[in-house]
């Protein structure tokens, strides 16, 4: 059965509903069995819209008008959801917004039970995904507890339970650590070897090198390049067609440890320890660290150990059950660390509020400042962000890397001591996660200290200047 | 609400199925609205104590839920007791005032049945809710074989309600780290700014979430079988027959008890103690 075509799409186009411009426009591509996919693009270039066709949303949530010619499992397209969702299995962005059980082991077997496969074979699949993606060590545990990266690993698990013929991935890497990340190309690469197609819809490149098969790369809805073979993505190279794009090679850049760091602090965090409750197990026990005035220290360790705890400390939103925190040699309270410190979390919709991208940048001043200072810094961030465009627009309306920019440039607006940011780049291309890698070098060289969440190794080896190793 | 939030490490100390405590609530809350004599309601309150008791060690829940009844129930029986008194100050002198004196007496002389009313309902929603959890509520819906329409609209409802009390935190959290205080007071002083930084971006969160989950549940085929598998199969065990047992029986003898409670008698013990209030007066 090996090598049938399973996708086949000719001249595919879609409109959007009330939208005049096409959002794809005249996409053609074939994809056999055993074969990977990769597609990518800048913000905006239409990714998330083929996604959408192919898992079957479009048009059947989406409506719009699609054209052209788009077979899937030999069912000419558009079919009912129902149908296509037999032969296609997804895993979406934002874990939070998938998982429909409570548990892992229940969120796995989920798509299991609604195929009434039977119990023994549920069972042994579920147990085969867990230890896939390395969580057996999860598997009764409530989704509630879990950090973003053991959400993605657990819906990735669901996707390989079902074994479905055609697996599509959205920015599966976006909240996985390094280590699980090269975890997710072996286990794409054995998806393969069973014989299913998978397509991965991501900005993150170096990965998926020796396991994409074919490459389409999409501009404003647009082929703007299709290379197959093996060494597709290497033959992507850095030509016209790469530009905006991450970095097909990237290494784990070699970062001071911030214990070797002889300059002075900013940050010292003193013998903290904290646990959620006092029936949970401590996160930190009398943990310890100084963060370099001037650095950009990003805080490493695998998915779930701790690091957005970490930040939510070091924010004053958690407060210690020992132990403190002391800016410039100074213990603070946690209310006066949240008035010295800008927190960029990873949900951008939740830290946008007003109508447009100004009046959102004005909100974020801190109080006091002068009406010319406000302007001046507003001018300075909407330009730095290439936002200017976009001043009078609603936040809401705005694309996610537009999104991710304004959150960033509105915590620069508080002129804050220490800036923390979890996971500032997670669905951005290239070009928008070299925008905030320079804004931070900038704001870090003049005096200001930053702690950086992300396992983006671009960013890491664009931006940080130390690490922080946090240990589960 | 915050009970769907219970997980599987909220271990039910009777180990009892969704399904019985579904029951019993249903039972011997629909029973209560057919009693009336106090002694056969107190019956029923203590019943369900003991079996409240049983099925949960939160008793700072229970001890709140029960100041906040008793406080609702002095509150209300206030509120009409004050009514009573100033439309018969208004009325003073007509033929209607001795009425609102009497009725007011009456409210007074049975603020008990109410309350008695009410224990039993609460005992048995508190021993469900505390024991409940998603899991176990949209297992109870799979294994009681729902129709799609009505089953997928409650898991999305079901996942949702857990995940919109994350989201309310972390836009706490977020509006907190802006610089803006999240108390009552500043809901009361500053009511626009309050409803801009917290209804705009809860509705688009919200709205976003619910979309997707939604989507998500029909690309698992979420309500398409018709005869889904479950992975952990729910059995109905001895406990549960052996409560549900119990349930219906005590169901049956309150009602029969009831109704050999004569009605003249209850009632003419209810009006003595009325006409006896007036004459002291």
């Amino acid at each position: 059965m090996s090598g049938e075509v399973v996708i086949r799409a000719k001249g595919l186009s879609y409109t959007y509903p009330f939208q005049g411009k096409k959002a794809l426009d005249g996409v053609s591509f074939t994809l056999r069995r055993g074969e990977a996919l990769l597609v990518t693009g800048e913000s905006g270039c239409g990714k998330s819209t083929l996604m959408r066709i192919l898992n079957g949303l479009v048009p059947e949530h989406f409506r719009g008008s699609l054209e052209g010619e788009l077979e899937i499992a030999g069912e000419p397209c558009p079919a009912p959801l129902e149908r296509i969702s037999r032969h296609v299995g997804t895993v979406l962005q934002n874990p939070e917004e998938q998982i429909l059980a409570t548990s892992v082991e229940e969120e796995v077997a989920l798509a299991l039970e609604w195929r009434a496969t039977p119990r023994e074979k549920m069972a042994r699949r579920v147990d085969a995904a867990l230890c896939a993606l390395e969580i057996p060590h999860l598997a009764r545990r409530s989704v509630f507890t879990l950090s973003s990266g053991e959400r993605q690993k657990c819906v990735i698990a669901s996707v390989v339970a079902a074994e479905s013929e055609i697996v599509v991935m959205d920015e599966p890497t976006a909240n996985l650590s390094p280590g699980a990340t090269e975890d997710l190309a072996r286990i794409v690469a054995s998806l393969k070897r069973r014989g299913a197609a998978v397509v991965i819809v991501d900005h993150r490149l170096y990965w998926l090198k020796g396991v994409a098969d074919k490459v389409l790369v999409l501009k404003d809805g647009k082929t703007a390049a299709y290379v197959e073979g093996r060494d597709a993505l290497s033959r992507l190279g850095s030509g016209k067609t790469a530009v905006g794009l991450r970095r097909i090679d990237v290494e784990s850049p070699a970062l001071r440890d911030v214990a070797e760091s002889g300059g002075p602090s900013a940050v010292a965090i003193d013998s903290v320890s904290f646990r959620h409750s006092r029936r949970t197990p401590y996160i930190y026990r009398d943990f310890s660290a100084l963060l370099p005035r001037g650095g950009i220290t990003a805080v490493v360790g695998p998915n779930g150990a701790g690091k957005t705890t970490l930040a939510r400390l070091v924010c004053g939103l958690l407060k210690p059950e020992s132990g403190e925190i002391a800016f410039d040699g100074r213990p603070l309270s946690a209310a006066m660390r949240r008035r010295d410190v800008a927190f960029v979390m990873q949900q951008m919709d939740i830290q946008l509020y007003m109508r447009t991208v100004r009046e959102e940048l004005d909100f974020s001043a801190p109080r006091g400042l002068s009406r010319i200072d406000r302007r001046t810094d507003e001018k300075r961030w909407l330009d730095a962000f290439g936002l200017a465009h976009l001043a009078d627009r609603h936040p809401h309306s705005l694309s996610g890397g537009e999104k991710q920019r304004l959150v960033v440039a509105c915590a620069l607006m508080k002129r804050p001591s220490l800036m923390v940011l979890d996971e500032p780049t997670s669905g951005l291309d290239g070009r928008n996660m070299r925008v905030i890698a320079d804004v931070l070098r900038d704001y870090a060289s003049s005096g200001g200290t930053v702690l950086l969440i992300t396992h983006d190794l671009e960013l890491l080896s664009l931006a940080a200047t130390h690490r922080l190793e946090v240990a589960r | 609400m915050q009970a769907l939030c219970a997980t599987s490490e909220n271990e039910d100390p009777c180990g009892l199925d969704f399904r019985t405590r579904l029951l019993a609530s249903l039972v011997l809350s629909t029973v209560t609205i057919y009693l009336s004599d106090e002694r056969i309601l107190a019956v029923l309150a203590a019943a369900t104590f003991a079996y409240l008791a049983a099925s949960t060690r939160r008793w700072k829940v229970v001890a709140a839920a029960y100041l906040m009844m008793t406080a609702m129930s002095i509150l209300s029986i206030a509120v009409i007791w004050c009514s009573y008194t100033l439309i018969g100050a208004i009325l003073e002198g007509s033929s209607a005032a001795g009425r609102f004196a009497q009725m007011r007496e009456s409210v007074l002389g049975n603020f008990h049945t109410p309350f008695l009313r009410m224990l039993p309902s609460m005992n048995v929603m508190l021993a469900l809710v505390l024991n409940l959890s998603v899991q176990k509520f949209t297992g109870a819906m799979k294994s009681l074989r729902m129709p799609r329409v009505v089953f997928l609209p409650l898991l999305v409802f079901c996942r949702f309600v857990p995940e919109f009390i994350d989201v309310t935190r972390q836009l706490r959290d977020a509006v907190r780290m802006r610089g803006f205080p999240v108390s009552f007071g500043s809901a009361i002083l500053h009511p626009f700014q309050t409803v801009r930084l917290t209804v705009v971006p809860l509705c688009v969160r919200t709205l976003r979430m619910a979309d997707n989950l939604a989507m998500a549940a029909e690309m698992k085929r979420v309500g398409y079988a018709r005869r889904p598998t479950h992975l952990r199969e729910t059995y109905l065990r001895g406990r549960d027959w052996a409560t549900m047992a119990v349930t219906v029986s005590l169901a049956a003898a309150v009602v029969v008890w009831q109704s050999n409670v004569p009605q003249k008698a209850s009632m003419m013990r209810r009006g003595a103690t009325i006409e006896k209030r007036s004459d002291t007066k």
